[in-house]
């Protein structure tokens, strides 16, 4: 996934008509003194699936907590089935055991007040013992779209590091060391924050309306100081947008040296949203009805988005967590 | 001087032996270490000694041969200590014992060699050393052996791995000396270990050196300001004259 292959980008600059290059391309597009930054977050294997009073149910871990991790709970079947065509699990009370594993005992202690998949598991184990357990049965969170089951490995970026990714950071995909010393070479700044992914779909509408949810992120001062000073920011990644435009403006004071600013980013980006920060975005194919298009909307101009969509329409652009990519330059507001 | 207080390192291998003085003599400068090794109790308990000293120290319970271990032992090093600054590949097989010569090595065995000792630390440098590539700052350590350069006969397979893991280091370094990140490939000298005593049962242990010297030795070499990325050392030239 990582190879070198043909990567076509739905590229949006203002003043230009929407159009489309080879992401080789990125570094023509982008200039000396521009600011990439990216998600450094690895991908945890969130997804457990376990039997529960003779029913085989899967739990998608996708945020640690001390003590243990919020997740999501699905009813039979696996990832070859769509989440939205998934039988509801069983209703489960606050108490109740899960047996993820042989050696691995779950209790819920809290079930949602919007949707009773959406459940909190604690665990009568040390973070370093629980993280272990999860890394041993745990399985990356797999997609429909995938005919096989994508392996720990291939959900990763080269550069990921803690894992607080629950499903991969995506935009970055592509950008392998050869491409991201081309960017560097040509005078653009790299520089990284991490963002806690959460689930893209719970197959609860519920649930699903109110995505992107709350999610916590950690931008290093360094990252900031250099957002402070950049001619253009380009964020890789929605999640990246949101950690930025979640800080929004410079806090008072900045910390010293190795502090990070952390936070949790809870606002939903729009057409409403006035961005404050991020310049451009590199993102995947999105379409209509999806968060991250709504997200869109506060970089471009209505018609603009309509445009650059039609477009990547009708080129059959890819889209999904490993298809092609888009950057969108703000034109808007 | 680069100090080792507060740097984050992973160490394969760590459960005896080099890799186990090596936890011990950089946690002893401040370091927190994070343990790599297959047999989870023998690892568990180097890690509660340590912790016993009050170190910080981590242990991950994995294989270094087994590709789906690879973003495991790099997510479960980030989860407890977040970042990593110095890998340090040490675990390593020498293949059946006793040593035979390579007519006699199944060809399965000299792959198996490789799995451990080249193509796995070759998957774990891919996966934690792309963030030091990306900040700019970072060291890679391969423990390489004597057997890597000279022709001894019956150390076929373990001598190839070794002299394979060298010049990828060599080219690890030619490649990401514009990333400040340091690669250094280390011959530590023969050592009284388990592994020494499988491969050369009928040698006299009071010609060997002590783990604990020399990964003393090494723990030096990592401070060393003047260290030269891309070289190849022996430990022993850090060694504090006794
Ligand atoms: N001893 C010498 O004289 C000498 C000379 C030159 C070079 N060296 C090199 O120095 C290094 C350390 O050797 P040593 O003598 O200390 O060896 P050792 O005493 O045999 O210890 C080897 C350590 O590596 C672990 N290990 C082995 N295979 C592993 C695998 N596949 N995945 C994860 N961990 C693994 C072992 O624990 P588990 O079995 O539980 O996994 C153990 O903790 C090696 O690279 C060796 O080639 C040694």
């Amino acid at each position: 996934m990582n190879a070198l292959l043909e990567v076509r980008s739905l590229t949006v600059l203002r003043g230009e008509d929407p159009h489309i290059t080879s992401l080789d391309a990125l570094p023509s597009l982008l200039r000396a003194g521009d600011l990439l930054v990216l998600n450094d977050a690895a991908t945890f294997p969130g997804s457990i699936s376990f039997m529960h009073e003779g029913q085989q149910l899967e739990v998608r871990l996708f945020e640690k907590i001390p003590g243990g991790f919020r997740a999501v709970l699905f009813g039979a079947g696996d990832f070859h089935t769509r989440t939205e065509d998934r039988p509801a699990p069983p209703r489960l009370a606050v108490g109740a055991r899960l047996q993820l594993a042989p050696r691995l005992q779950a209790m819920i202690s809290d079930v949602d007040q919007t949707s009773p998949r959406l459940i909190t598991l604690n665990f009568a184990l040390t973070d370093e013992l629980l993280w272990r357990a999860v890394y041993a049965i745990g399985k990356p969170i797999q997609y429909a779209h995938q005919p096989k089951q994508l392996p720990l490995w291939s959900v990763q970026n080269v550069f990921s590091e803690r894992p607080w990714a629950a499903e991969t950071p995506s935009a970055a995909h592509h950008l392998t060391f050869e491409r991201l010393s081309a960017l560097e070479k040509h005078g653009v700044q790299l520089a990284t924050l991490t963002h806690a992914t959460g689930l893209s779909s719970t197959g609860d509408e519920v649930l699903d309306a109110a995505l992107p949810w709350p999610e916590r992120y950690s931008i290093p001062a360094e990252t900031w100081r250099r957002v402070q000073k950049a001619e253009r920011v380009v964020a890789v990644g929605t999640s990246v947008m949101r950690a930025l435009e979640a800080m929004g403006v410079l806090p008072d004071p900045l910390p010293e040296g190795d502090g990070a600013l952390s936070g949790i980013a809870t606002g939903s980006i729009g057409p409403e949203t006035k961005l404050q920060v991020v310049d451009a975005l590199l993102t995947g194919i999105h379409v209509p009805g999806e968060s991250h298009y709504r997200l869109l909307g506060s970089l471009l101009d209505e018609q603009t988005l309509r445009a650059a969509t039609d477009l990547s329409h009708r080129e059959g652009l890819r889209g999904h967590e490993f298809g092609d990519v888009a950057l969108f330059e703000r034109t808007g507001h | 001087m680069n100090s080792l207080h507060g740097k984050n390192v992973v160490i394969t291998g760590a459960s005896k032996g080099l890799g186990a003085a090596l936890a011990d003599s950089l946690s002893a400068r401040g370091a927190t270490v994070v343990l790599v090794a297959r047999h989870e109790k023998a690892l568990d308990e180097v890690v509660n000694a340590l912790r016993a000293k009050g170190r910080k120290a981590f242990g991950i319970p994995a294989d270094v041969a087994d590709k789906d271990s690879t973003h495991r032992i790099s997510g479960l090093a980030a989860a407890m200590v977040g970042r990593v600054d110095v890998l340090i590949h040490n675990a390593s097989t020498l293949g059946p014992v006793p040593l035979r010569s390579l007519l006699d090595t199944e060809c399965e065995d000299l792959a198996a060699v490789l799995e451990t000792n080249l193509v796995g630390p070759f998957r774990l440098t891919k996966a934690l050393v792309g963030p030091m590539a990306l900040r700019k700052d970072g060291t890679v350590v391969h423990i390489s052996s004597d057997a890597a350069v000279e022709g001894y006969a019956n150390w076929g397979a373990y001598g190839a791995s070794k002299a394979a893991g060298d010049q990828l280091h060599r080219v690890l370094a030619a490649e990401l000396s514009a990333a400040g990140v340091q690669v250094i490939n280390v011959d530590p000298g023969e050592m009284d270990t388990d592994m020494h005593r499988d491969a050369l049962p009928e040698a006299d242990p009071k010609t060997l050196k002590t783990p604990a010297r020399v990964a003393e030795s090494i723990a030096r070499m990592l401070e060393d300001g003047a260290l030269v990325s891309g070289s190849r050392v022996a430990a022993a030239n850090w060694e504090r004259a006794s």
